[in-house]
């Protein structure tokens, strides 16, 4: 979503959208005054919604690939400076960027994350790719213009005005072994939920299928706008004749002598980029060497590149805890040795996720190629990234190794209290017990625990729907007790030991007598 | 000199060695003070944040103070390990020495066995201590830190081999000291600014190369401190990670070996006159 604004591409979809309504209810409005004919009525909203029709599919048509989005040259820099171009052989790059949060929590309560394809490109300075193991990422061999741009300090290409396909097949070298010989295929990415949700791969016959079955939808909706304006305008015409039949015999029409306007039709809300043709790369860990060898068997130059296919280094499941007391301002944790630490009776809601840990550098430079300084000077650092959240889980809680409560995930609201003072209430969403919630959503899922009793020990765990405990959910929880100066006191238990040890040696020195000298 | 002999004389010298220590007040003087600037602060404050925020989520507040303590132990032991031979050397006890039933081998090896003795009864002491925080406060004394405790054997094992090289290359006490502490200081405070410098957002140009130098440094760094093998089998205890903890102990008793190895031929290239 975040390529469409930057392009302002959504805003133009809308805008299309938008201009059907507006050139309908215009025509419509015209419709009321002396004017054209009836036929010439319905002839220009069929022309605008042709119009807006051929407008959606060019603006479809028009969506480049997320690699040539986040690096697109934009207008705005000309205005600061004049960059200069060099035209290169460059490797564009989208790649599944793993799961990304959902921006706004408030449109996602059950904390799903999106699955985005985000893109870079390999100018020639730069040797290494970094791809995923064991996903397939779109990469293509093209010349277009490229530019380093100091501002934002990153390379710019200039794909929308010059963009060539480097022809040939893509050799991908294992210690001197060629282990792939790639020809180009057709991809597209599909977006079962609509634009901004989570995003599909497709390749081939299907990338093209899709594509074609949404076209084909889109085809029909506006055939089906056409239809629909078409038949509010003789709803329009008729509501008018019986208005004016009620105003002249002050006689209401019984109410199955009005006719029901007709359904607005909607517009699909998944979507589909165009198929275009790019290698397809899905590689198991390891260090590669890529190069696109042409028609004539020659390798391209500049082509040869090192490739490092990166997977993550450990796994385990992170605990997104939501304390009741500071509900917005949860925490994520991954660290199996990560403790639970309340003071007195808490409950807290626990959001659990499959988590990820990756190089941070060879996760960053994935979509970051174009940005030289990226994550430089952080290749001993590892971080976690959330994956699928765990729905279909029990949460246990253990004291003393038996389990004493089992929670399930559910739906909570947030309920702001009455009155001037600052408060709320998190109640479980249920409307069909709670009238004040018909009609609202949930705020969050979640799996509430409530511990209590100071100097409790408790572990807590996910378990699946078998039963069998999920690696890597165990934590412990603890309320913790308040020492006073005793914690200080036992710092003093050495010091006490060596005055012993110290006295006890200064009492046999003193005990022993001294040897007497000859002068003596 | 046959192995049984040099046994003997670990044997006798290391057991004369952790006597004068333990009947010494300065091993009491310092786990008092690292307990005291370590335990006390960790505790206190990690307790603070619980009652304030009511709840949170952290690793064993135990392990981090532990991890200082047995760190800062281990440095006192490693700088009184720099300090044994050049002071032996410097006071003229190592020619007089060596006239027994004494060589090299058994002499740098009764150092060693003296100072991971000692470091037994440091351990024994933090065990006690953490053990009672732990009852006084409620916080997880878990079985990670068995592991803990093993792995700090390891860390006194590199520690001591460290100061002992340093106390092997040098002739003067003095020169062995400021040399331990310059070392140690320094690779604590690399470890200090590389987290620190990782841990900001704010990305110039600048600050980049900083962590590219600092993160390439590290690498480097990594090998050579004694420190940063602990820090390893710390981290692979917290992350349950059980390869990791196997490599963090072979690589510490590689360390050791080597670095023992290189104390021994460098005495011997020093000879145990003044």
């Amino acid at each position: 979503m975040k390529y469409l604004r930057r392009t302002g591409a959504f805003g133009r979809l809308l805008f299309a959208l938008v201009l059907v309504l507006a050139l309908s209810a215009a025509v419509l409005a015209q419709e009321q005054r002396e004017g054209p004919s009836e036929d010439e009525i319905a002839e220009q909203v069929h022309e605008a919604v042709r119009q807006a029709a051929e407008q959606t599919r060019q603006f479809i048509e028009s969506i480049p690939d997320p690699s040539q989005l986040s690096t697109q040259f934009l207008d705005r820099g000309v205005q600061t400076g004049v960059p200069t171009k060099e035209r290169q052989f460059v490797y564009s790059l989208s790649v599944w960027a793993y799961a990304r949060p959902n921006t706004s929590e408030l449109s996602n309560p059950r904390g799903e994350y999106q699955w985005q394809f985000a893109g870079t490109f390999a100018p020639l300075s730069v040797d290494t790719i970094y791809l995923p193991a064991n996903e397939t990422a779109v990469v293509n061999a093209q010349e277009t213009e490229v530019y380093y741009w100091p501002i934002t300090r990153e390379y710019m290409a200039n794909w929308f005005e010059y963009r060539e396909e480097v022809p040939g097949k893509l050799q991908i070298e294992r210690n001197g072994q060629v282990v792939a010989l790639l020809d180009r295929v057709t991809y597209s990415y599909y977006y079962p939920d609509g634009l901004g949700e989570n995003g599909v791969l497709l390749l081939g016959d299907e990338a093209v299928e899709t594509y074609e079955d949404y076209q084909n939808r889109i085809d029909a909706f506006y055939d089906s706008t056409s239809a629909y304006y078409e038949a509010y305008r003789v709803w329009q015409l008729t509501m008018d004749r019986i208005l004016a039949e009620v105003r002249e015999t002050g006689q209401p029409k019984k109410p199955d002598e009005i006719p029901e306007p007709p359904t607005q039709p909607q517009a699909p809300q998944d979507f589909a980029y165009q198929p275009r043709q790019a290698f397809a790369v899905n590689l198991p860990a390891g260090r590669y060497t890529v190069k696109v060898i042409a028609e004539d068997g020659s390798v391209v130059p500049n082509s040869e590149r090192t490739l490092q296919v990166f997977e993550a280094r450990r796994t385990g499941v992170g605990f997104k805890v939501r304390p009741e007391h500071r509900w917005t301002m949860p925490e994520n944790h991954f660290e199996p040795s990560t403790t639970f630490y309340l003071d007195g009776t808490r409950v807290f809601y626990v959001e659990p996720y499959f988590a990820r840990g990756f190089n941070y550098y060879e996760y960053n430079k994935m979509t970051n190629l174009h940005r030289p300084l990226e994550a430089e000077g952080t290749r001993s650092r590892v971080f976690w990234t959330l994956d699928k959240p765990i729905l279909n889980a029990k949460l246990q809680v253990l004291k003393d190794g038996q389990v004493i409560q089992e929670v399930s995930y559910q739906p909570y609201y947030v309920r702001q209290t009455a009155g001037y003072g600052l408060g709320y209430e998190i109640v479980p969403f249920d409307p069909s017990h709670d009238p004040l919630l018909e009609g609202r959503t949930p705020t969050f899922y979640a799996y509430r625990v409530q511990l209590e009793g100071e100097g409790s020990r408790y572990q807590l765990r996910f378990v699946d729907a078998d039963g069998n405990v999920i690696p890597g959910s165990l934590r412990g929880a603890r309320v913790v007790k308040r020492p006073g100066v005793w914690l200080y006191a036992v710092t003093a238990i050495p010091l006490s030991v060596g005055l012993v040890v110290f006295g006890w040696r200064w009492s046999i020195k003193r005990r022993t007598p001294s040897v007497p000298t000859q002068d003596a | 000199m046959s192995i049984g002999d040099r046994v003997h004389a670990i044997r006798v010298a290391s057991k004369r060695e952790i006597k004068s220590t333990l009947y010494g007040i300065g091993i009491y003087m310092t786990l008092f003070l690292v307990f005291l600037g370590s335990s006390v602060p960790f505790a206190a404050t990690s307790l603070r944040n619980v009652l304030t925020e009511g709840m949170w989520v952290f690793v064993n507040p135990i392990s981090t103070p532990f991890y200082y303590s047995v760190i800062l132990a281990a440095m006192y032991l490693g700088l009184c390990a720099s300090l044994s031979i050049s002071r032996d050397r410097d006071l003229g006890t190592l020619e007089v020495l060596f006239y027994g039933p004494v060589d090299v081998v058994s002499y740098i090896g009764a150092k060693f066995v003296h100072l991971i003795l000692a470091f037994i009864v440091v351990l024994a002491f933090s065990v006690v201590n953490f053990l009672l925080v732990s009852q006084l406060t409620n916080f997880g004394f878990t079985a990670d830190f068995f592991w803990f405790l093993v792995l700090s054997l390891f860390l006194m094992s590199c520690m001591a081999s460290f100061g002992i090289l340093l106390s092997a290359l040098t002739r003067r006490m003095m020169a062995s000291v400021i040399a331990f502490l310059g070392i140690v200081l320094f690779l604590l405070g690399f470890n200090l600014a590389h987290a620190f410098i990782m841990g900001m957002t704010a990305v110039t140009p600048f600050l980049v190369y900083v962590r590219m130098i600092l993160d390439n440094m590290k690498v480097v760094i990594d090998w050579i401190s004694p420190i940063a093998y602990f820090g390893r089998g710390f981290a692979a205890v917290a992350a349950r990670d059980a390869t990791q903890f196997a490599i963090s102990i072979v690589s510490s008793i590689v360390y050791s070996g080597l670095l023992l190895w290189a104390s021994v031929w460098f005495f011997k290239k020093q000879g145990v006159r003044r």
